[in-house]
């Protein structure tokens, strides 16, 4: 059994490539992310030592450090998720990572975007099921059973679905958990997810399954859980939009409901992706909340990617900014700054006192 | 001065000593402790079996991977309850504790059986302590040609100790298999899972009852005795196991030699 927490009351954040870096990984922890994943991190480019890559594996030391404001912040357990579609290379990116310390992993068999497929790497994998096969063996070899996780969609089309052969012998090869994502790599982000594979797969598996793909609220995750029977769920662009999503998917399976309605409605039908978005933006934020982790990920990302970090305020916040009264004019203001002060400045015109404790 | 002398009197006589039920070298049990791992086993073995006490899941016993996590409903649960009222166990299928489950199954260990139904009337005791008393203990049957082949039903012989400390009586006549399936430990999990409807109930109506078998692994075995029960008129049913194995272990099949 893999020693991670894999349950219901223990939600993931998934790998995010280009957001979810230590310090948003910082965030969701203190928010109540039980597991994080890193960025999707090339095997190629680990083994040939990437600048880049180097980057995306930045963590705090295993037993956490205290920060300048007296917090402290672990960044564990942490998966690092890889790609790529040679086994001798991902094998060999496992052991320089696991020499490195890291010991949880993740093969990324579910990005549809070009870059990655056209390398026969992510989603591209459900097309050659030999070779994902060969790359889950050499990996599950270096990393040791019960280590690796496999995140896969349904299959690269309609016609070609492979979830559940392939994830049953993921699991015999000694898969420690199956990340389902269920919609087929040419659908990309669009039409709805299929519960009901889910479903299938949590009864079919002998190791848990966690359930990822248009869990844009803590009432989708736990509505998910309940409708699936997986073992637990992963928040990619649910927790990008608020990252309290954890927080508030612990309380609304420990308390059955939110003290705020900030949920989408009960629907018949799911909506599609950009249409919950859209729902989801006209909500009223709670503005104190809001200002409390816009600050927080800002103090985060200063001390521990200083150079990157006003850039990064600029693309997030907005992000969080998506709906109430005058969030353009936030989010116009955010895209200028050009110094710190200029960040400061335009929080405390919009939060006020909201931003200082 | 006098009762030291009995005391080592007592210890010299060896009255107070026990073969441990796991490893049988003589021990002496501690003075004062009722429980039956203190009473049957030598300090050595007591340390290699735990029972559960956090992290699992309240409503089917899902072992959780990490053994202090809360009690909370697994994923399974969350979707559909299963048929019991109450998921009562001892510990994970694990270590010395399986070893001795296998030992009274398929090694015709009578000891072993009769130490895991004292630690089966440990849990039921203490829960019962401050639950009304079931009517009935039903150890999980054996079909006739099974129990031919054995010789004894484990759980039957499980429930004994469980009964006298509850004095509940065991009915087993009120529950049967009438159809024959393989073994659920030799079955991969997809067939474990596709279990018929091979069991038969009695007049339970009315009834409090009080399930017994040895190890759960995806629990089919016990839903389907137990929605059986209920659909004869049971009142409730309860279910204790000696052992909850993960769902999520790969099952290591037995092979049926």
């Amino acid at each position: 059994m893999t020693e991670l927490p894999i349950r219901p009351d223990t939600p993931w954040l998934a790998p995010l490539a280009g957001w979810s870096d230590l310090s948003f990984r910082l965030l969701c922890r203190e928010q109540g992310a039980a597991v994080c994943c890193t960025e999707m991190v090339s095997a190629k480019g680990l083994v040939y030592g990437g600048r880049s890559t180097e980057s995306l594996l930045a963590t705090t030391p295993e037993a956490g450090e205290t920060l300048e404001d007296g917090s402290c912040v672990c960044d564990r357990p942490l998966v690092v998720q890889i790609f790529g579609a040679e086994a001798a290379f991902m094998a060999q990116a496992v052991e320089r990572l696991r020499r490195r310390g890291f010991c949880w992993f993740d093969v990324n068999m579910g990005c549809s975007v070009p870059k990655v497929t056209k390398t026969g790497a992510g989603a591209a994998m459900l097309r050659d099921m030999d070779n994902a096969l060969r790359v889950a063996e050499a990996v599950l070899q270096a990393a040791g059973p019960g280590r690796v996780g496999f995140k896969l969609r349904l299959g690269w089309d309609g016609e070609h679905e492979v979830h559940r052969e392939l994830s049953s012998r993921l699991a015999g090869l000694g898969a420690g958990w199956v990340t389902l994502h269920p919609r087929h790599a040419v659908q990309g982000f669009s039409g709805t997810p299929r519960s009901l594979a889910l479903a299938e797969l949590a009864a079919l598996l002998p190791v848990p399954v966690i359930a990822s793909g248009d869990l844009f609220t803590a009432a989708d995750g736990v509505r998910v859980l309940r409708e699936t029977g997986v073992a637990a769920v992963m928040y990619a662009r649910g927790a990008l939009r608020d990252p309290s999503i954890f927080a508030r998917h612990r309380a609304l399976l420990a308390v059955g409901e939110l003290p705020d309605r900030a949920e989408l409605p009960p629907r018949e039908t799911p909506l599609a992706a950009q249409d919950a978005c859209d729902v989801l933006d006209e909500l009223p934020v709670d503005r104190v909340r809001l200002a409390g982790i816009i600050r927080r990920h800002a103090f985060l990302a200063r001390r521990y990617a200083p150079r990157e970090a006003l850039f990064k305020m600029r693309t997030v916040v907005p992000r969080y900014v998506k709906g109430g009264d005058g969030a353009r004019v936030l989010r116009q203001e955010l895209v200028a700054c050009r110094s710190w002060m200029d960040v400061d400045a335009v929080l405390e015109k919009h939060f006020g006192d909201h931003c200082h404790e | 001065m006098l009762m030291e002398h009995l005391a080592a009197l007592r210890r010299f006589s060896g009255l107070c000593e026990r073969r441990c039920a796991a490893c049988l070298t003589v021990f002496e049990p501690e003075a004062g402790k009722g429980d039956a791992l203190s009473q049957s086993l030598c300090p050595g073995c007591r340390a290699r079996i735990v029972r559960r006490e956090a992290g699992f899941c309240p409503y089917c016993g899902e072992p959780f991977a990490l053994s202090d996590a809360p009690c909370v409903p697994c994923g399974k649960c969350l979707r559909v309850l299963p048929p019991w009222r109450e998921f009562l166990f001892f510990g994970v299928y694990e270590g010395l504790l399986r070893e001795l489950i296998l030992r009274g199954k398929f090694g015709a260990s009578l000891a072993s059986l009769r130490f895991l139904g004292e630690l089966l009337a440990d849990v039921c005791s203490a829960y019962y302590a401050a639950a009304t008393l079931p009517d009935a203990v039903i150890p999980m049957p054996l079909h006739v040609r099974r129990l031919r082949e054995r010789g004894y039903n484990q759980c039957r012989e499980l429930v004994r100790p469980l009964s006298a400390r509850l004095g509940v009586p065991v009915r087993d006549d009120m529950l049967l298999r009438a159809e024959e399936t393989a073994m659920q430990a030799t079955l991969d999990r997809e067939r474990r899972l596709s279990m018929g409807r091979p069991f038969v109930a009695g007049a339970v109506r009315g009834m409090r009852v009080l399930l017994v078998d040895d190890v759960c692994t995806t629990g089919t075995t016990l839903t389907r005795a137990a929605e059986c029960l209920l659909q004869a008129g049971a009142l409730y049913v309860d279910v204790a196991v000696v052992a909850r194995s993960s769902s999520h272990t790969p099952p290591e099949t037995l092979s049926r030699a």
